[in-house]
């Protein structure tokens, strides 16, 4: 046999430690990987605050059968639905992307650093004050997950509620900004031949995402600041008795809460497409139509905006209409594609396969309690439980089950080196038992069938804040982890080009793409007998 | 193969976004944001007018000849403001310095007009609906003209200290964007609360 091609070049066997980080090196860092460290350790705090609301709000002392959605009154199920939903899993995926995006285009850095590092201190900041508004008072009726316009005139909460409009509006602005950067750096910041098509699912849902971001954030912007006007001059926008306010408020929230109930769902599409496609060794089987299936998920979730605010009370949070099942048909195409490549790829034993698994059951779980909802004809405050259990396992269960996926399966990136396997496993078990005795009580409750089981969902909570809080401990534990695991992931995106974690510069040489899988071609010439 | 070495693949050069290219797409997304703002505003606005009996309440005063001064204001600065590119791509320094400052005089003159119409409103922010989302739009205006301005300064700056040429007008053509953006803003504010009320 005759090799007439020579093989892939080696590089530098080694590379020297990185340098200790100066003392206010994280502060006023502009490097996108510790940008994404920051994001996902403040997300991470912030879901396992939520899941110690979510326990506590389920004690019948403090707030038995309180409709998260609906309620003004219940303090612990607005910061729950806040905590959950916009501060933590939103930090979560923002961070991911942020630490892995540039990597997968070959961006040697963001286009916008400054205001990216601005719009993280900014987040943090703005959920600290959120925080701080919920323990002080009860904020007047201003509750992110309700369809309600806030409780008019000045009350005894007047302080607790202007500190959480400022800190919706910082979170909500940082939000944006950080779309503004990613979408800037991934539009001008790619390495050569990497055009759009070429790049990897993830990296699309997180342009799909960012773009929708930028539509619908400064909406709810907007919103936030006509509820200041009127709770800080005791106005009355919200509350001349005019029916149109409702509907006011409902679309101005929902024009960031609808398509960011989808958008928790859409970055795990992508990022567990990557996982599949990594661990399956090959690439994703229909890439283009996973692809844009991804995107569009992303894209129709606006669709969802246009949805009749009487679906508000449908037991498929957030409504159960022809746009949002349209974005469930997207998915579903996501996942004919990963079931597709399982069976022709040769999958190789990793927890981020676990978690990915465990995302589509939970989704397949909570469609086919919806169906029998809608066979047994789930009403009034049984809705209510039904919805409430939903609401865990589509907006918080499933979505976090994908980021942990996601961990583990960038944790070679984010600390050097693979997570152990062992604790992945533990992990999955937690996260998913947790996920479902979360919401159990709630679908028996729904069906009829008594809440005797709450003592288990608040276990539930329990389990799925001990499931993420390994994760803070990550540089500790990739310790014992296994080696590196650049080769043994045989990664066919960029990001895998470089070693772990990754040097300052993010690539030692830029890589030169030929195709949506790059590193699949040099290994393959590496391997393949020339005639 | 060894377990540990990474491939290295050929060098593809390096990543192709030039300053120019991010500075103008960063204030394309920035504006189109600003835009989603203003027009969520309009949306409350349009919303609570077709549910409200009588809209404008009574008593409200419109000082229409300020703010249709402010609009055509804009509109001149917008092209000044254009002015000024073209004249740095031509390098016609005179002409650039003397049409940044009258863009800057007109962005002043359009600030001071626009604090003045809404320190003139007859009615306070929670006086009723109207008053508040009429305060907002005055307001998110004065701040979109605000940061607009800053950006002229700046460019400004730049612009004596012989920092923009024809080669290097990126800057220059972010920040002109930016401004028809706040022209663009104000105009749709002035439609909606002035002509059609």
């Amino acid at each position: 046999m005759t090799v007439t091609e020579a093989p892939p070049e080696r590089a530098a066997p080694a590379t020297p430690p990185p340098a200790p980080v100066p003392a206010g090196g994280w502060l006023t860092t502009g490097d996108h990987k510790r940008l994404g460290i920051l994001f996902v350790t403040g997300g991470l705090a912030a879901a396992v605050a939520a899941c110690i609301l979510a326990a506590l709000f389920q004690l019948p002392a403090f707030g038995d059968g309180v409709d998260v959605w609906t309620s003004r009154d219940s303090r612990l199920a607005s910061a729950n639905v806040t905590a959950a939903l916009v501060i933590g899993l939103p930090a979560l995926w923002l961070g991911l992307a942020t630490y892995v995006v540039p990597l997968q285009i070959g961006a040697t850095r963001l286009a916008l650093p400054r205001l990216h590092g601005l719009a993280v201190w900014a987040f943090a900041v703005g959920g600290a004050t959120t925080a701080v508004a919920f323990a002080l008072n009860r904020p007047g009726g201003l509750n992110v997950g309700a369809p309600l316009p806030p409780s008019p005139g000045r009350s005894a909460g007047q302080a607790a509620t202007e500190l959480l409009v400022g800190g919706l509006t910082m979170v909500t602005l940082a939000t944006l900004l950080v779309a503004v950067s990613l979408l800037v750096t991934i539009l001008t910041r790619r390495a050569q031949g990497m055009t759009l098509g070429r790049m990897p699912v993830f990296a699309w849902s997180a342009l799909a995402t960012c773009a929708a971001l930028v539509l619908a954030a400064p909406v709810f912007l907007s919103g936030l600041a006509i509820v200041y006007l009127d709770r800080h001059y005791g106005g009355e926008f919200f509350a001349g008795g005019s029916g149109g306010a409702l509907r006011i408020w409902q679309r101005h929230l929902w024009l960031l809460g609808r398509p960011e109930a989808f958008l928790l769902v859409a970055p795990a599409l992508g990022a567990l497409s990557d996982v599949v496609a990594t661990h399956t060794r090959r690439p994703l089987a229909g890439f283009p139509l996973a692809r844009a299936a991804a995107v569009a998920v992303a894209l129709m979730s606006l669709l969802a905006w246009a949805a009749d605010t009487r679906a508000l009370r449908s037991v498929v949070p957030p409504t159960a209409t022809a746009p949002t099942a349209a974005v469930g048909l997207a998915g579903g195409v996501v996942v004919l594609a990963w079931l597709a490549s399982l069976r022709r790829g040769r999958p190789r034993p990793h927890p981020a396969l676990l978690f990915a698994a465990g995302f589509v059951l939970l989704l397949g779980a909570a469609a086919v309690a919806a169906t029998l909802a809608a066979a047994v004809g789930v009403e009034g405050n049984d809705a209510v439980e039904f919805r409430n259990a939903q609401v865990t396992i589509v907006l918080f269960g499933a979505p976090l089950l994908a980021v942990a996926g996601a961990l583990h399966h960038w944790s070679p990136k984010l600390w050097g080196r693979d997570l152990p396997a062992r604790l992945g496993a533990l992990q999955f078990l937690l996260l998913f038992g947790g996920a479902a005795a979360a919401a159990l009580p709630g679908y028996l409750s729904g069906l009829g069938a008594g809440s005797a089981l709450v003592p288990v969902g608040i276990a539930g909570n329990a389990l799925i804040a001990l499931g993420l809080a390994p994760f803070a401990a990550g540089p500790l534990l990739a310790r014992h982890g296994g080696g590196a695991s650049d080769e043994r992931h045989e990664g066919l995106t960029l990001e895998w080009a470089t070693p772990s974690p990754p040097p300052p510069h993010n690539f030692d040489s830029l890589p030169e793409v030929r195709s949506a899988h790059p590193l699949l071609d040099p290994r393959s010439s590496e391997v393949a007998p020339t005639p | 193969m060894s377990a540990a070495t990474p491939l290295a693949l050929p060098a593809g050069g390096r990543d192709r976004g030039s300053p120019g290219t991010t500075l103008r797409l960063a204030v394309v997304v920035a504006a189109a944001a600003g835009a989603m703002t203003v027009g969520g505003l309009i949306a409350a606005y349009l919303g609570m007018r077709a549910t409200t009996g009588t809209w404008p309440p009574r008593g409200v005063e419109f000082d229409n000849y300020t703010a249709t001064t402010l609009a055509i204001t804009m509109v001149m600065s917008s092209v000044t403001v254009e002015w000024t590119s073209y004249s740095i791509r031509r390098e016609l320094r005179a002409q650039a310095l003397a049409s940044l400052g009258l863009t800057l005089g007109l962005g002043l003159a359009y600030l001071n007009g626009l604090w003045y119409l809404v320190d003139r409103f007859n009615f306070q922010p929670a006086q009723h609906a109207y008053a508040t989302i009429a305060y907002a739009m005055g307001v998110l205006s004065i701040v979109n003209g605000l940061v607009g301005l800053g950006a002229l300064v700046l460019a400004g700056f730049r612009l004596v200290g012989h920092q923009l040429s024809a080669a290097n007008l990126d800057i220059m053509r972010a920040t002109a964007l930016y401004w028809h953006f706040v022209t663009l803003a104000w105009i749709a504010v002035y439609y909606v609360l002035y002509i059609t009320k």
